[in-house]
């Protein structure tokens, strides 16, 4: 067989792996078992007090110190890793489904549905998402899941943007010309041929999501709204436990760093995936 | 002029006996994974030499033509030697080798479409490359330069006052190439390399142009390699030609011999899928029934006139830009419509309107007594019907296929919306039994691809091939008309053949064609009428053998002249 050779895969320039990637990827694992087994992986109960012990440094017993109620702080990061996480992935996941819908609907019908979904985007778009969370949680309180919900709202503005403007990039492309010959209905075009081909996009966005949910989240209960005191999410932990810094600084380090890493990890996996799928689509899989 | 062109070799190779270029063993390959995409080739040019080196996508032709200037793209590595005007190259550093492009070699490249910079005017581009290689101590005055890019611009034929401060989207295609050209040729490079200089151009255009670099080339007997798929351009422009296939140089003569004997299998065949213009090649020729007059056509477009622009334009008094200005065609059962044109004329749009991608502005399209000018007002039945009559094959093979699917799928899902579009009792129904695998295999078999590639995605297979999977979607649809977009225009020689054969067993069977296309040696061989448009109108309809044996009008003369013989006559 006298293949050619396909041009793009004469192109080397997709994403390195680098050293950054796997780093990255390790981290995210860690912290995703955490998520899911911290409760049992946790070397204390995350509620015991010992207040003969309280606010002590890192020691053989309490890795990380205890906090001002003698708790052990590696427990409670631990235990509080999937509370801390699941919010933001379920926002990441609401936001960037129905910001899939909306985008393969406004991009791919156009017409009318495209002005109403865009513009009610552009109303959305306005305003000042964490404000807006902060003034309706703060006021008509509803906990933690009320603020997920809300987010969820606030952020699929700019996931049906994005996808919105993948999908426009493929409606003119001749393989969705030719399903509109071969005489497929609009709605099996859309779902069938032009969501695949966003998928690249879709991954970006979830994860872009999930990034921008952990901080929003945990900034809200940084300021105390949504959960109740005492709970083991790392927002909250980082608040109260920021009058330790002088005792035991990684009763707030901790909880600090998780936000961190986890957003990091994240964001570079994400990059490093989008660009990767992207190429992937073109070269022989 | 021609007596310099006479005189002026002749003095230059008494100062300099060495060659120009002297490219010896030449190998770029894969830094990652080492595979060769250039395989130790060996190219000589000396002064004033035109060498051509022809070859298929994928043959490294083009990667030749960068590790030579240094250009390759990441991720590829050049070894072996290229000799210079005396310089060694590969060992040069960046600054040595931009040096060297400009003021020794001059590049032009294939999309002029891309190469100039939109931001900037056609006289800026020269005067930089002007003033880039000076040497600091004569640096000229600003005026000197006005002065210099007038006349740099004159001699590739734009005399038109003000052309140096026109930006490259006010220029056509050819003028932009024009203006690259100007540039690449400003600090007088004793070679240029020209890659596929004139693939992106229209016929007429493209012999304008080659005229232009064949003249230049003499005029300052300037050596010239000049990289091409096309065999007759070569011909005509060409020394020697060196064809190149899979990183190896396979053939290396002069024009008269490798036409007479060529050495080698590939050569053979590359000149043997060759289509010609003046007549047809009876292994393609099908037995079409005659023409008949009386009968109802399959296909009949009247006065289709189609304007594009914003809403405002449509209701204004020039009515937006007009693509198609009162076209009329018919197309009877089995027989095969050409449309010939430059790019612009209306081709596609002519499609597109069949196909129901774009809504006519007025005028008429009846498909087997369906009225099908506007789809959305069709009924369902009706629409479901045209839908299935119409099918199309499109110019791009490689985005014309949906990149997540299998071919399996792709095709499955034709042949059950065929089932969901229901018979119309005109097709049989014999084959509509039949599973669905079985019905993939039947399609791939068609097009002469082998069962087992329905587990394939487009992207393992090569352009050819996923034209040929484009054609068995449409033929999923048991089409009686096919409409053909220029289906081999983006395709290698050797494979368009096959391509076009798919296309003749499928006219042998009775589906009428629909054949777009530029290349009138196509439509020769794949049409038995012509229409030929011009900006939108028919300027002449007929036989396909009359049209191109005694074309009756202007336009269709000039697109004959246009076809490359193969001759040097033809760029004299």
């Amino acid at each position: 067989m006298s293949e050619q050779v396909n041009p793009v895969l004469l192109r080397t320039g997709g994403p390195r792996l680098g050293v950054a990637v796997p780093v990255c990827a390790v981290l995210a694992a860690v912290i995703a078992v955490a998520a899911v087994a911290g409760r049992w992986l946790a070397p204390h109960d995350p509620g015991v007090q010992d207040l003969l012990n309280a606010s002590t440094g890192p020691s053989a017993t309490h890795w990380l110190g205890t906090d001002d109620f003698g708790r052990d702080v590696l427990s409670r990061v631990l235990d509080g890793a999937g509370s801390s996480l699941l919010g933001p992935v379920v926002a990441a996941l609401g936001a960037t489904l129905l910001g899939l819908l909306l985008g393969l609907m406004a991009g791919f019908l156009g017409g009318a549905f495209e002005a109403v979904i865009m513009r009610g985007v552009d109303l959305l778009y306005a305003l000042p998402a964490l404000l807006v969370l902060i003034v309706l949680v703060g006021m008509f309180g509803g906990g933690y899941w009320a603020a997920v919900g809300i987010l969820i709202v606030l952020s699929t503005p700019g996931s049906t943007r994005i996808i919105r403007s993948a999908v426009l990039g493929q409606r003119t492309l001749p393989y969705v010309e030719a399903a509109h010959t071969v005489g497929l209905p609009r709605h099996r075009i859309m779902i069938v041929h032009v969501a695949p081909n966003v998928l690249p996009t879709v991954v970006a966005t979830l994860l872009l999501d999930f990034v921008a949910a952990l901080v929003a989240l945990s900034a809200l209960s940084f300021l105390g709204l949504g959960l109740p005191p005492g709970s083991t999410n790392w927002g909250r932990m980082l608040a109260e436990n920021r009058t330790l810094l002088e005792l035991n600084p990684w009763a707030a380090i901790a909880p600090a760093l998780l936000i961190m890493i986890a957003a990091m990890s994240v964001t570079i996996i994400g990059d490093w995936l989008h660009g990767r799928l992207e190429r992937g689509r073109l070269d022989h899989d | 002029m021609t007596e310099r062109t006479e005189t002026e070799p002749a003095v230059l190779a008494h100062e300099e006996t060495a060659e120009l270029l002297d490219v010896q063993r030449l190998v770029v390959s894969s830094a990652a994974t080492g595979r060769r995409v250039v395989d130790g080739i060996d190219l000589r040019i000396g002064r004033g030499e035109t060498v051509a080196l022809v070859g298929e996508s994928g043959s490294g032709k083009s990667m030749t033509a960068r590790a030579i200037t240094g250009l390759l793209p990441n991720g590829l590595v050049a070894g072996g030697s290229v000799h210079f005007a005396g310089h060694e190259l590969l060992a040069a550093g960046d600054r040595n080798m931009r040096r060297v492009r400009g003021n020794g070699i001059g590049l032009l490249m294939q999309d002029p479409f891309t190469m100039l910079n939109p931001l900037t005017t056609a006289g800026t581009h020269i005067a930089e490359t002007l003033r880039s290689h000076r040497s600091r101590g004569d640096r000229p005055v600003r005026g000197d330069l006005t002065g210099e890019v007038a006349d740099r611009l004159a001699e590739v034929g734009i005399t038109q006052p003000g052309a140096a401060r026109k930006y490259p989207f006010e220029l056509s295609g050819g003028m932009r190439q024009r203006v690259s050209l100007a540039a690449a040729i400003a600090n007088d490079p004793a070679l240029l390399i020209a890659d596929e200089p004139t693939t992106a151009l229209d016929s007429t255009t493209q012999r304008e142009v080659l005229r232009l670099i064949r003249r230049i080339q003499l005029d300052r007997a300037m050596g010239l390699l000049l990289i091409t798929h096309d065999l007759r351009v070569a011909f005509s422009l060409c020394d020697r030609i060196l064809v190149m296939r899979a990183g190896n140089i396979v053939d290396a003569a002069d024009p008269v011999t490798l036409r007479a004997a060529p050495t080698s299998d590939y050569t053979r065949h590359l000149l043997a899928a060759d289509l010609p213009v003046d007549h047809q090649r009876p292994d393609l020729s099908v037995d079409a029934p005659g023409a008949d007059a009386d009968a109802v056509p399959l296909l009949e477009v009247t006065g289709l006139t189609k304007r594009f622009g914003t809403r405002r334009q449509l209701r204004g008094p020039d009515g937006g830009s007009l693509a198609l200005d009162g076209v009329g065609l018919r197309l009877s059962e089995g027989r095969s419509v050409g449309i010939v044109g430059e790019s612009g004329s209306g081709k596609t749009t002519l499609a597109r309107c069949v196909l129901g991608l774009e809504q006519a502005t007025s005028g008429t399209i009846v498909v087997d007594g369906i009225d099908v000018t506007d789809y959305r007002t069709l009924s369902k039945t009706d629409r479901h019907r045209a839908r299935r009559l119409v099918q199309c094959v499109f110019q791009d093979p490689y985005s014309s296929l949906n990149p997540s699917h299998t071919l399996r799928f792709i095709l499955t899902e034709a042949i059950r919306q065929r089932r969901d579009n229901g018979t119309d009792g005109t097709d049989g129904t014999d084959g509509d039994n039949e599973d669905d695998d079985a019905e993939v295999a039947r399609l791939l078999a068609d097009v002469g691809l082998p069962e087992n590639y329905a587990r394939r995605r487009p992207v393992a297979l090569s352009g050819g091939q996923r034209q040929r999977v484009a054609i068995a979607r449409a033929l999923a649809q048991r089409p009686r008309v096919l409409v053909c977009d220029e289906p081999v225009a983006a395709l290698d020689v050797s494979v368009q053949e096959q391509v076009l054969r798919v296309l003749r067993d499928q006219r042998a069977r009775g589906v009428s064609l629909l054949f777009i296309t530029h290349d009138l040696a196509v439509a020769r061989h794949m049409t038995d009428e012509l229409v030929v448009l011009h900006r939108g109108r028919v300027v002449e309809s007929g036989d396909t053998a009359d049209v191109l044996d005694r074309p009756r009008h202007d336009y269709t003369a000039r697109l004959l002249a246009a076809v490359p013989t193969g001759e040097p006559a033809w760029l004299a």
